[in-house]
């Protein structure tokens, strides 16, 4: 046995966790749903599919399309809305000793502030991360997450709703990403992930219709990863704010790469369809990654990628 | 709950026609546990195109195996057909909810259109365990793509085929064939059991209603995760009035047809 034993506890602004390893929202529902394949106590945390004041029925079939090492879709948010979030779902999450991210999205701002408030109220939940970047709804969500001006009042508001970590899960889809991390930074955000999904389309030749509902959806799966490491290199060489970061994470390599780009901690998001005790598979590999390399703790090899020139 | 994902093998491969396989995997699910209708979600370990796993329905199971039968309609069939015995597949499942056997004294008819044919087989058997009268209608393009014909009519079931080109049976679909059947000689009390291509499950649905007959059809949808995550895998179902998406892969795939709000496309 080796004695060496690396500290694998990781704090994202003050949201505290055991280990780096997380799952993404919207890829692992309210965490019952895994509870054959994942020890959820062995987790670093759980971030919950994103949560609406109201519930919300989602997007019409067909739903999901298969991509080159990836998949396309347009949930739409669906989901069980906050009340029900908070007698049904959160109750069950309560009795694992692991860190809640609780994943919000609404229309406007003050359905955001609405959320803040009443979630920073309940039990149990460890940190909130604004989804301001979900493609597959016509308003809301997205259009916070493309814009710097609406983007920090948002941030802003929230802010003054709520004493918990607050995360920003921001929008691949722009041109510029860091001078949207860097809005999210001056007004008071504690965190940020990086990132969700793609704006992407796939078409059957053979109907000439767009495999989606809808026509666009979220892209996911390692086809993306390259893009979220860059990005999350991009944002963690100028902001000083910790970064969750994720992307098309499916093994414990997946996982240092990104560590090493400059993020902190990890999500594990579509991996989790394929094989669903892959983030157990990822906490072992990356404590066996430090144990075997003599690396006291996660922070000394955050960001640490070398390039050259 | 009662679900894993096993390592498992390939023991056996064969082609019963030439786009049909039939394999036997190694499998320890408890078979008594495993409801006909119920699938399992297949992944050929560390592949990442196509990335996600493909569903099958649980064709036949035995203490230490299992059975499928598909039919190659793309990447993931193709590959998984070209999988020789002694290779590796995991297996994720037993999943969703499947038929629910009816009261003692109901005549049974079931009908499969195609592979379809596959998510029925274990019900058959077990309607036939408990000496239900039961009747298959087996629906194909051509007499080479009817499947399950003698292991039905092994179990003492009375089987009816038809073929869309009328190179056996009836000519023409086999939902035509079951309006007819339940038009000449209407049962007392029956059942309808379906699984087939989306139209066909309408049109099944519509005949069950014609005759005021319960009706339930095996759906499929695109999958991503198979355990009610993903939210990928939704239908419209409407359920004391009100209409809401539900999952193939966790309320389904079996669902009553009247309940289905048909029209939408996977
Ligand atoms: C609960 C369930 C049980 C099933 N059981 C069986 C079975 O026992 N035997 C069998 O042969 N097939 C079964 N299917 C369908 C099977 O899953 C698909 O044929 C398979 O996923 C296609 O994968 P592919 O990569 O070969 O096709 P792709 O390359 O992904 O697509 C090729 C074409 O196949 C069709 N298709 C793709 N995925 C599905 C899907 N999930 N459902 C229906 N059509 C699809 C589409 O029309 C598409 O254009 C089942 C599906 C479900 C949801
Ligand atoms: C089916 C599906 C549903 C998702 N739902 C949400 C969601 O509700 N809220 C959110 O912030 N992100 C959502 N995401 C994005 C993921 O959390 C993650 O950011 C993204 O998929 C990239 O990681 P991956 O490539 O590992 O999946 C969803 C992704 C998928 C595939
Ligand atoms: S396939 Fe993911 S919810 Fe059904």
């Amino acid at each position: 046995m080796n004695a060496f034993q690396p500290d694998m506890r990781v704090n994202i602004g003050g949201f505290q966790m055991k280990n780096p390893v997380m799952v993404a929202s919207g890829t692992f529902g309210y965490g019952s749903e895994y509870a054959e394949f994942v020890d959820l106590n062995r987790l670093g945390g759980v971030a919950v599919k994103s949560i609406t004041l109201e519930p919300r029925a989602g997007n019409p079939p067909p739903r999901i399309a298969e991509t080159p090492a990836g998949m396309l879709n347009t949930i739409g948010l669906q989901n069980v809305g906050l009340e029900a979030f908070l007698t049904e779902k959160l109750p069950y999450l309560r009795q694992f000793d692991t860190s809640v991210l609780v994943n919000l999205s609404g229309y406007t701002v003050s359905d955001y502030v609405q959320l803040c408030e009443r979630l920073s109220e309940a039990e149990g939940v460890h940190g909130l991360e604004l989804n301001v970047s979900c493609p597959n709804v016509d308003c809301g969500g997205m259009q916070f997450g493309v814009d710097p001006q609406l983007l920090g009042e948002l941030v802003a508001a929230c802010r003054r709703a709520t004493r918990l970590p607050l995360i920003v899960k921001l929008s691949p889809n722009v041109t510029d990403i860091v001078t949207l991390a860097r809005v999210c930074e001056e007004h008071g955000a504690d965190g940020l992930s990086l990132i969700n999904t793609l704006l992407g389309m796939a078409i059957d030749v053979r109907t000439r219709r767009a495999k989606l509902s809808r026509g666009v959806g979220g892209l996911s799966g390692p086809a993306i990863r390259p893009i979220a490491i860059r990005m999350v290199w991009e944002v963690a060489r100028t902001v000083s704010l910790p970064i969750i970061g994720m992307g098309g994470i499916t093994c414990t390599e997946d996982a240092l790469e990104f560590i090493l780009a400059g993020a902190t901690a990890i999500a594990v998001g579509t991996a989790n369809f394929v094989n669903p005790s892959v983030s157990m598979e990822i906490v072992s590999g990356l404590e066996a990654y430090f144990q075997e390399h003599q690396i006291a703790s996660v922070d000394k090899i955050v960001g640490t990628v070398q390039v050259d020139g | 709950m009662n679900r894993h994902d096993v390592r498992s093998r390939i023991l056996e491969k064969r082609f019963l026609a030439p786009r049909h396989v039939w394999m036997r995997l190694e499998c320890d699910w408890d078979p008594a546990r495993v409801q006909p209708g119920q699938f399992l979600h297949l992944w050929l370990p560390e592949l990442r195109d196509p990335l996600l796993r493909r569903p099958y329905t649980i064709y036949r199971i035995r203490p230490g195996e299992v059975e499928i039968l598909f039919q190659v309609v793309g990447k993931g069939s193709g590959l998984l057909a070209e999988r020789e015995p002694g290779e590796r597949v995991h297996l994720l499942g037993p999943l969703g909810r499947g038929f629910a056997l009816p009261e003692p004294g109901t005549r049974a008819l079931i009908v499969g259109g195609g592979v379809g044919m596959a998510s029925l087989f274990l019900l058959i058997q077990r309607l036939r365990e408990q000496e239900f009268e039961v009747e298959v209608f087996i629906g194909a393009r051509s007499r080479d793509y009817l499947l399950c014909r003698d292991e039905a009519a092994e179990s003492g079931a009375l089987v009816w085929l038809a073929t869309e080109d009328g190179s056996e049976g009836f000519a023409g679909l086999v939902t035509e064939l079951v309006a007819q059947r339940l038009e000449r000689n209407p049962p007392e009390r029956a059942v309808l059991y379906g699984c087939g291509p989306t139209p066909m499950m309408e049109a099944l649905a519509k005949v069950g209603a014609a005759h005021r007959l319960p009706t339930y059809v095996a759906l499929e949808n695109r999958m991503g995760c198979a355990l009610g995550v993903c939210l990928g895998c939704v239908v419209p179902i409407r359920r004391e009035g009100t209409s809401r998406y539900e999952r193939v892969c966790t309320e389904g795939p079996v669902f009553e047809a009247a309940q289905v709000c048909w029209g939408f496309r996977i």
